[in-house]
């Protein structure tokens, strides 16, 4: 799959079904920083919450593991230049059903 | 001004022969051997299937499971030896800076292996973010130095199979010179993997079975893994702190043969053993025991032998010459400071350890290598060789404390 600015999924709007893909996010994000799931508000500021740099780099690591996809290393939205938690979880939700558009559920290993 | 003394204030180990010092001296005073079957990684593909591993290693027991992700087995191993060798050395009253830390270059050779492994045969899309710092040959360095806090020169000296005794070496002049007043140093080593080790099988020089150096029916090396981690203090510290003293370091020598990639040379080793015993201000026969390189290659304990007697000369024939390799195997990287640790406890202890697995004599290593049984002997100098490939060659002098 190439990788264009214009292929690159974009946060949509929430819909049914979402709220447990949005929830194992913020589990593993909560693990992987040790912050706890309480403090992951989508409007919370990454660099405010004191999460390591390395930590969201393990965090990004254990999502595309749990979730079988890439999140690019590429700016804007990559690695350590997620704002805030909810930039995180939408560009990951997002990536996620993209993924999932291309092989649907249950198809992947 | 006149160079400062050195104290061997701490020393820790981990080895085929145990988990602590306490147990590498026992085994190493009863001439019990490391080497075994390979029980930790899978043989099928292996010609040679022996080793000398460390058994029953639990990582979960030493570190939390956070902290293992970044600590490839190599750094493991080090921070095992360097909390037994802290746990006695003293760092009180010394500014951070002032205390050092030097170790052989250490490769995260399961790493890299469980890596390519994943990469190549498995097809993993991706590789652990903190692959890098496992691998990098400087990580047990800087996890002693974080673990302890000690913010002096920090750094791995890479010279193969001599890398712990040229970092000991390095550290010992830099307390000797006022650059630091404490040092941990020594080496570690985790290289018994499928890749390393079909590495080593084409090499052509592992024994099948026994390390038996300096036997006429010797048959090669036997790869071991291990750490050895000993803390060196100025003479001024270790006393004013009322120190327990293990030993003195008086001496380094190093040199490069400048001739072959993989044989050995004796000019060069030679050249090593005579500056070491320059550098302490030694006459041959003061030396009253020699821990030896010691591979149990032919062409290594042949050459070892030459060397010795280019600088002992008659002498050589009353000095005894032993290799520790008989029993913990070759630790690579860290052989030189699993040897200097037993070559200090032999002057601490007043014993020679054994060069095991010895069955026959050979005229081109005509030496008393302490066959199979460990000789009381109160000895006052000793050396420790370590030669490697690529003709790098260093050599460490000790006194026994006094």
């Amino acid at each position: 799959m190439t990788d264009t600015p214009q292929d690159r999924p974009q946060p949509g709007d929430r819909q049914p079904g979402d709220e447990r893909t949005v929830e194992d996010i913020l589990t593993i994000v909560a693990k992987e920083t040790s912050i706890g799931r309480d403090r992951l508000q989508p409007t919370a500021r990454i660099d405010e919450l004191g999460i390591a740099s390395i930590d969201l780099v393990h965090a990004i690591f254990a999502l595309e593991t749990r979730f079988d996809i890439e999140i690019p290393v590429l700016a804007p939205q990559s690695g350590a230049e997620f704002a805030v938690v909810g930039d995180l979880v939408d560009h990951v939700l997002a990536t996620v059903k993209a993924a999932r558009k291309v092989a649907p559920e249950g198809a992947g290993g | 001004m006149t160079p400062r003394r050195v104290a061997v204030t701490g020393l820790g180990a981990i080895s085929a022969l145990g988990a602590d010092v306490a147990s590498l001296w026992s085994g190493v005073s009863e001439g019990l051997c490391g080497i075994r079957p390979i029980a930790s990684i899978p043989t099928e593909r292996l010609t040679v299937r022996t080793a000398a591993e460390i058994r029953d290693f639990d990582p979960s027991a030493h570190f939390e499971t956070r902290r293992l992700l970044g600590l490839d087995r190599a750094a493991q191993l080090a921070l095992v030896a360097a909390r037994q060798a802290m746990a006695t050395a003293g760092t009180e009253g010394l500014p951070p800076r002032r205390c050092g830390v030097v170790l052989g270059a250490a490769l995260g050779q399961h790493t890299i292996d469980d890596s390519y492994q994943a990469l190549y045969g498995q097809a993993a899309k991706r590789l652990p973010p903190l692959t890098v710092p496992r691998i990098m040959p400087s990580a047990a360095a800087s996890h002693v130095s974080i673990e302890f806090g000690l913010r002096g020169p920090c750094f791995a000296t890479a010279s193969a199979c001599a890398s712990a005794t040229h970092a000991i070496g390095i550290a010992f002049q830099m307390i000797r010179a006022g650059m630091l007043d404490l040092a941990v140093t020594g080496g570690s080593d985790a290289s018994i993997c499928v890749g390393f080790m079909k590495a080593w099988d084409a090499l052509r020089v592992l024994s099948p079975d026994m390390c038996r150096p300096f036997s006429r029916d010797r048959a090669g090396l036997v790869i071991g893994e291990g750490a050895g981690i000993l803390v060196l203090e100025s003479w001024e510290h270790a006393q004013a702190r009322g120190a327990a003293i293990h030993a003195e370091l008086v001496g380094f020598g190093m040199s490069a043969d400048a001739a072959d990639l993989t044989a050995p040379n004796a000019g060069g080793a030679a050249q090593a053993i005579g500056d070491a015993l320059e550098d302490a201000g030694l006459a041959p026969e003061q030396v009253d025991y020699v821990n030896a390189h010691g591979t149990g290659t032919h062409l290594n304990d042949r050459t070892e032998t030459l060397a010795l007697a280019r600088v002992f000369g008659a002498y050589l024939r009353r000095l005894p010459v032993s290799s520790s390799k008989s029993m913990l195997g070759h630790c690579l990287n860290a052989a030189g400071a699993l040897e200097l640790i037993v070559t200090v406890l032999a002057l601490r202890e007043g014993r020679l350890p054994p060069t095991i697995g010895f069955r026959e004599a050979d005229p081109d290593c005509d030496i008393d290598c302490v066959p199979n049984r460990m000789r009381p002997a109160a000895i006052e100098v000793a050396l420790s060789n370590s030669f490697a490939f690529g003709g790098l060659n260093a050599v460490l002098a000790l006194k026994r404390a006094a």
